[in-house]
């Protein structure tokens, strides 16, 4: 995996008013998926922001493919083609059909040809299983069909850079499974970076995970390293111990305890990576929803 | 993809009255084959076939919620191309009507025993008396009481006066009547 | 009468071929219109590729949307497809602005014609906030939903700001003149609203490269009704259009419009909240 970096951070800073979002971050981003997770309050949403040209950063430099996009008004367009964003709070526009909104993002991203860009907007919305449904308001779908329509509109033109804030959010677990796919697939191709709250998602699809925790990267590195610095910290019992850091009750009746080490004799189990994410963020952890 | 033996007509409707575009191309699977069979027998330009095809099916897309359940979908659907290409005959002089005089004039005179009994079987005793009309009054029958036009729609699409399919409707539904207290029943 | 009749394919065949006779056709014909199974079996026999065809216009019929009023006019006065589409999206563009835009106008109108000094007073509030309402709500996080992934894509921004403005001025200026015509007499005043209306325009815009657009179209609005309120206590509601009041406002326009020049390239978020 000795790719050239898509993404490279330097120094990034970003302060609101009182709060420090980001403070002096350094990262780089290759091809593939990789996972962004963090607690509430990271600065996820920020970095995604920032990586995405829609913010501007305090301090520190951002280079795409090696241009920096805070050059020039035709740096900033050029870096724009290649990349393709999905907030995490979207609305649409009121009156617009799933087909026409795609289609009103697509003319931004310069498809200027009807024929082509109608071409290109079905394609999209076949990838995210919306073929059925284009011709419907946007305001008449569920929210899980809309997180869809954004989905499409980021992936328009198949950008290098895809930047996704939460795209599983209300979307229902069949749905879920086929988007996993569909991003995978683009993962062979180009950088996809996937801020989620969903460790199952990062460990179905990243190859690579980065967290963050109040502004600053707690760990860079492949899902499966993450997920080894749990072994042996992870085991079954009947009843919750009182030395794990984490203990909850699972289907089959035993107690399934995270903590700094089993106790001798424990039933040891395999770990996942959210227990791994649970060990490494301790306490800030436990105020996260850990999806279920 | 929704697999196409699940849904039933009713269903489909309603579904394309609520925008999915999905149950509308099912809709033209099942349904474009004969309508556009039909509609060549009637008018032998494709163009003008493919253009009333076009019309039908966007005036289902935006009007599904009109059908009211009654009697078939085919049917209904058959009424919406019937009027399109009686309108689009309009504008379009060149779009020749396949002339059913002429296709009937190539055949002997008597109809088989199979073909009286076939249109005994669809259309009951109008039927066999169907059989006794010459060609130019059966194709105005055709054209007001089975295609469901007026007088004036089966004038624009049979290229005749309006007058003439009047008299011919009258000449042919007497000697319906004829026919019909003739035979027994 | 039930059948238990069905045509044969070699039947079938002829039908579509068209020589199965006018006999055997009505009979199949009446006998399609109820039978499902028969209309499967007959698309056998019709050729598919011009139904695929057809189906593709169709498609795309349903799927695109038809384009709206305004979108349809930028298109015949020479505007880009693409372009016109942008345009007509901004809500101070669609025709439910436009109409309740023409609607207050002729009130506005009436009452100058038959208010007398308040009237005039009320026209001259009116008038040169028109356009500042239209551009305040042409674009923005705060009129346009989709406005963060608007940002992150490579049309010009500045491109897109100057054709909505110039729309929005090109509909609304032409209301707001024939409310003008139906001030009393042959007035300087049914034209000189022009002038602090396109100044006002030029800093709304301005100003929204530092806060939002609304937030600056309603700065004005509310500095603007105090001035026209101050003067017509005096029942010189017209004195705010006086001749030397004048080049203030195009003064302040100009430099506006300078100011805006120089701050619309940077790269970064137009009245970004952050």
């Amino acid at each position: 995996m000795t790719a050239a970096p898509t993404v490279e951070l330097t120094g990034i800073t970003k302060r609101y008013r009182a709060t420090t979002a980001l403070e002096a971050l350094d990262l780089s981003l290759r091809p593939g998926v990789t996972g962004l997770l963090g607690p509430n309050g990271a600065g996820k949403t920020t970095l995604l922001r920032i990586v995405a040209t829609v913010l501007a950063p305090d301090a520190g430099s951002v280079r795409l493919h090696g241009r920096s996009p805070a050059g020039s008004v035709e740096a900033l367009a050029e870096t724009r083609r290649h990349l393709g964003y999905l907030p995490q709070e979207m609305g649409f526009p009121r009156g617009f059909t799933a087909f026409g909104f795609v289609d009103y993002m697509a003319v931004l991203k310069e498809w200027a040809a009807r024929a082509s860009r109608h071409e290109e907007v079905r394609r999209v919305l076949d990838l995210v299983d919306l073929g059925d449904v284009a011709a419907k308001r946007v305001r008449a779908l569920s929210g899980g069909q809309r997180r869809r329509v954004a989905l499409a509109q980021a992936m328009l033109g198949d950008p290098d850079l895809l930047l996704l804030d939460e795209p599983t959010t209300g979307v229902d677990p069949e749905q879920r499974a086929s988007l996993r796919q569909v991003l995978s697939r683009a993962g062979e191709r180009s950088t996809v970076v996937l801020s989620t709250h969903q460790t199952e998602d990062v460990a179905a699809l990243c190859d690579r995970v980065v967290v963050l925790d109040r502004g600053q990267v707690r760990y860079d590195g492949a899902v499966l390293d993450l997920v080894a610095t749990a072994t042996g910290r992870v085991w079954l019992a009947d009843a919750p111990d009182p030395a794990a850091r984490a203990s909850w009750r699972t289907g089959t009746g035993k107690h399934r305890n995270v903590g700094e080490a089993a106790p001798p004799g424990a039933e040891p189990t395999e770990p996942t990576l959210e227990d791994a994410y649970l060990l490494l963020l301790g306490d800030r952890a436990r105020t996260t929803e850990v999806a279920a | 993809m929704r697999s196409d033996g699940q849904w039933g007509d009713p269903e489909l409707l309603a579904a394309v009255a609520g925008g999915d575009l999905g149950a509308l191309r099912v809709l033209y699977d099942r349904n474009a084959p004969w309508l556009s069979a039909r509609l060549t027998r009637r008018c032998n330009s494709p163009e003008a076939v493919a253009d009333v095809l076009q019309d039908t099916f966007m005036a289902l897309w935006k009007g599904a919620e009109r059908w009211r359940g009654d009697g078939e979908v085919a049917a209904w659907l058959w009424g919406i191309a019937a009027r399109r290409l009686v309108s689009r005959l309009r504008g379009h002089r060149e779009a020749l009507v396949l002339p059913l005089e002429e296709v009937a004039a190539a055949r002997p005179a008597e109809p088989s025993a199979e073909e009286r009994v076939l249109l005994g079987v669809e259309y009951g005793d109008l039927g066999t008396a169907l059989v006794r009309l010459s060609p130019e009054m059966r194709a105005v029958v055709q054209a007001t009481v089975l295609d469901g036009l007026t007088t004036r729609e089966a004038a624009r699409l049979l290229g005749i006066p309006a007058n003439t399919v009047k008299t011919r409707l009258h000449r042919a539904k007497a000697q319906l009547r004829r026919s019909l207290a003739e035979e027994p029943a | 009468m039930n059948s238990t009749w069905h045509a044969g394919d070699a039947l079938l065949a002829r039908y579509v071929r068209g020589d199965a006779g006018p006999l055997y056709g009505a009979s199949i014909e009446q006998h399609l219109t109820h039978c499902a199974p028969c209309r499967a079996r007959i698309a056998t026999h019709v050729e598919a590729a011009p139904l695929e065809m057809v189906w593709r216009s169709i498609r795309e019929q349903a799927q695109a949307p038809p384009p709206a009023l305004v979108e349809r006019v930028l298109r015949r006065v020479g505007v880009s497809e693409p372009d016109a589409l942008l345009v007509a999206v901004a809500p101070s563009l669609r025709m439910s602005w436009l109409f309740g835009l023409a609607v207050t106008l002729g009130f506005v109108g009436l009452s100058a014609k038959y208010g007398g000094d308040r009237g005039l007073a009320f026209f001259l509030l009116v008038a040169p906030l028109v356009p500042v309402a239209g551009v305040a709500f042409a674009y923005g996080p705060e009129v346009d939903p989709a406005y963060e992934v608007g940002v992150a894509v490579p049309y010009s921004a500045s491109r897109l700001l100057l054709l909505r403005v110039a729309a929005v001025l090109a509909t609304s200026l032409p209301l707001v003149l024939a409310a003008a015509s139906l001030l009393p007499g042959l007035s300087w005043t049914a034209v000189s609203w022009l002038l602090p209306a396109l100044a006002f325009t030029a800093v709304t815009l301005a100003a929204s490269t530092w806060i939002r657009p609304t937030f600056a179209g309603a700065a004005i609005g509310v500095a603007w009704i105090c001035a026209v309120g101050v003067a017509s206590v005096g029942g010189q509601a017209p004195a705010v259009l006086r001749p030397a009041l004048l080049p203030v406002y195009t003064a302040a326009g100009v430099a506006a419009a300078l100011v805006l020049r120089v701050r619309i390239h940077r790269p970064t978020l137009l009245g970004s909240p952050s």
